[in-house]
């Protein structure tokens, strides 16, 4: 089964030390979605949080992701990646069905 | 045609079964008296299921009733005809009742397509094998495709309704069979069988009850079919049905092996087979839960089979089912919006606006769509309304964590007055069991985990059989990290309740172990 996101090995290790110092429960996972607003429209969104019945289930290495359906429709073939250093901007999602992405790298429109 | 027509179309089917007709001004205090249902509460053109058991709890028939004006009609299994009516006739004793047989040939529409009828006078709805239904005697039905014996099976297998000589027999204790729960309205009253039917409910529970098992290869089993686990008998199976590489069976199976959710190892034909449990209803017949199917189906479609139009066909029988659901339009606008189709998106964006006016994505859509087409005054516009409705979204969500903390000072409250009273009766007794479990879950509430730990293995200590502390402290397990331990307790926790009986307990540490045990 391919999978509908892709999360980066240094996002993977990110979220890793997040679950760390955030104490997440065993059975939690990163949930990912969507939000209206932001400069070019849709912004994503990044939580802790229990599954839910539907979820789509995505395991890297450790990391649980959840995505719910509606959710997937958006965000199907974004790479979640983290860039760190001084210039970094933290988590970043490449994704390449967005036609036009703002200079923060948070908001995107398709 | 599949299960997957019915349930989120619909299909028709005559009924092999016969028609009752009771009457007399003693009719409803017969029927109640006699039958596992409320009578008295039946609604005019209104169906219940129901049944009739033997003094010793045993299954006598079972019935659709349903009330018109001036008497009742049952209709019931054909094999049941003669059974039912010797049974009724033998307690009519001076009731102005009168029992006869009619030549109505009941049919059914099954689906979501039958409350299309059921705004027509001749349709009765009611829940039958699963499925929401509408019951008619008319001779002409709609034109609808016709449900065939194999989906019926695993419609019947998937929900646990029953049928007469597969699933369910005469003469097996009411309380083992799933009518206990579709036919049975426990605060109804006296009827015959009662007693037995209730004892059976306030003891253990019966030995052994309907559950689906899923075995991942597809084998033809027999049926009827005695299996074996842990060296005793574990049940029988009643019927199956094998599909895209697994077999499901409906089976009876015995109360310590009755966890939801978990795996077992059943000895069947002479193999050892892995199966898991799950409890009936496997399959929700109601709105929402179908919806929500759709929209995992439509996902699945779209993210992983890259067929939109499969996806799109799902989410537009989701919103034929529940046209209220706001997040099936953002889905299929979102789709034409993929496609090209800005227009069309538009219009669900419009659509999606009217039924949740709060909606940020209502806008936030529209407004891409328009910048598409162009129209970047009106895309501004939208986008405007989208941070507005976005900071009420943010207020929204400001006042539920104002709730929660408000919440969660109201508990510290609780947990203080708890705790007075439990210190009280430790000062007397040091191991009532009770109050040093009541101790443990207050300090796992204020997330002292090790603490709680503490207490309740001096719990477990002093009675090794308290199923809720092996839950509460699986939680503490999980709350530390320490997932083996977690496992571990849960598996034993899991064997004591369930040979206890306490099956909340039970099928909680099940849930909690699968979800851990990755």
């Amino acid at each position: 089964m391919d999978n509908i996101v892709e999360i980066t090995p240094k996002a993977q290790e990110q979220i890793k030390k997040i679950f760390e110092t955030e104490k997440a429960g065993l059975n939690q996972g990163l949930r990912l979605g969507v939000i209206g607003g932001g400069c070019s429209g849709l912004s994503y969104k990044i939580e802790i949080s229990d599954p839910k019945d539907k979820d789509n289930v995505l395991t890297f290495d450790t990391v649980k992701v959840l995505i719910d359906p509606k959710s997937a429709i958006y965000l199907k073939g974004i790479v979640l990646d983290f860039q760190d250093g001084l210039n970094g901007k933290g988590f970043v999602f490449n994704n390449p069905n967005a036609k036009n992405t703002c200079g923060c790298g948070e908001s995107f429109s398709i | 045609m599949n299960i997957n027509q019915v349930r989120f179309s619909g299909a028709k089917m005559e009924l092999s079964w016969s028609v009752l007709e009771i009457h007399g001004a003693d009719a409803t205090q017969f029927l109640h008296g006699q039958t596992t249902i409320n009578i008295k509460k039946i609604n005019s053109n209104e169906a219940r299921l129901g049944a009739v058991v033997s003094l010793n709890g045993k299954l006598e028939g079972y019935f659709a009733v349903i009330k018109r004006h001036e008497y009742f009609l049952l209709v019931l299994p054909s094999e049941l005809e003669i059974n039912v009516l010797n049974r009724f006739q033998k307690y009519i004793v001076m009731e102005d009742v009168e029992i006869k047989k009619t030549e109505l040939n009941p049919k059914i529409i099954l689906g979501p397509s039958s409350k299309k009828y059921l705004n027509l006078q001749n349709f009765i709805p009611l829940q039958i094998f699963g499925e929401t239904g509408a019951l008619t005697f008319d001779n002409v039905l709609p034109d609808l495709p016709t449900m065939t014996n194999d989906i019926l099976t695993e419609l019947c297998v998937l929900s646990g309704f029953p049928r007469l000589g597969q699933e369910i027999e005469l003469d097996m204790l009411f309380s083992e069979t799933i009518l206990s729960k579709i036919a049975y309205e426990p605060d109804k009253g006296c009827f015959l069988g009662q007693e037995t039917v209730s004892k059976i409910e306030n003891f253990r529970g019966p030995a052994y009850y309907p559950v689906l098992m899923i075995i991942n290869e597809e084998l033809d089993i027999a049926n009827p079919q005695v299996f074996n686990c842990e060296q005793r008998k574990g049940g029988t199976v009643r019927s199956s049905f094998k599909r895209q590489g697994q077999t499901y069976l409906y089976c009876y199976l015995f109360r310590d092996f009755r966890i939801d959710q978990s795996s077992l190892l059943i000895e069947i034909e002479g193999r050892i087979i892995s199966a898991v449990v799950h409890y009936y209803p496997y399959l929700k017949n109601d709105d929402l839960s179908k919806v929500l199917e759709l929209m995992s189906l439509a996902s699945t479609e779209y993210t992983q089979n890259n067929n939109t139009d499969k996806a799109k066909e799902y989410l537009l029988q989701a919103i034929e089912i529940k046209s209220d659901h706001a997040d099936a339009y953002e889905a299929l606008g979102v789709l034409l919006g993929h496609e090209g189709n800005f227009i069309g998106a538009i219009e669900l964006m419009d659509q999606l606006e009217k039924i949740d006016p709060k909606s940020v994505m209502a806008h936030t859509n529209k407004s891409l769509y328009l910048m598409k087409l162009g129209k970047i005054t009106e895309a501004e516009d939208e986008k405007n309304k989208a941070t507005i409705k976005s900071f009420s979204y943010y207020g929204d969500e400001a006042k539920t964590k104002q709730r929660i903390a408000e919440e969660k000072t109201k508990l510290e409250e609780e947990n203080k007055r708890r705790e007075s009273m439990f210190q009280q009766v430790l000062e007397i007794d040091a191991e009532d069991e009770m109050a040093l479990f009541g101790m443990a879950e207050i300090l796992y509430n204020r997330e002292q985990y090790n603490e709680a730990i503490e207490k309740l293995s001096y719990v477990l200590k002093v009675n090794p059989k308290y199923s809720v502390a092996y839950l509460l402290l699986g939680k503490c397990f999980e709350k530390n990290k320490n997932r083996v331990e977690a496992m571990e307790i849960y598996q034993k926790g899991i064997k004591i309740a369930a040979a206890k009986g306490d099956m909340m307990p039970a099928n909680e540490m099940q849930s909690r172990l699968s979800q851990i045990n990755i």
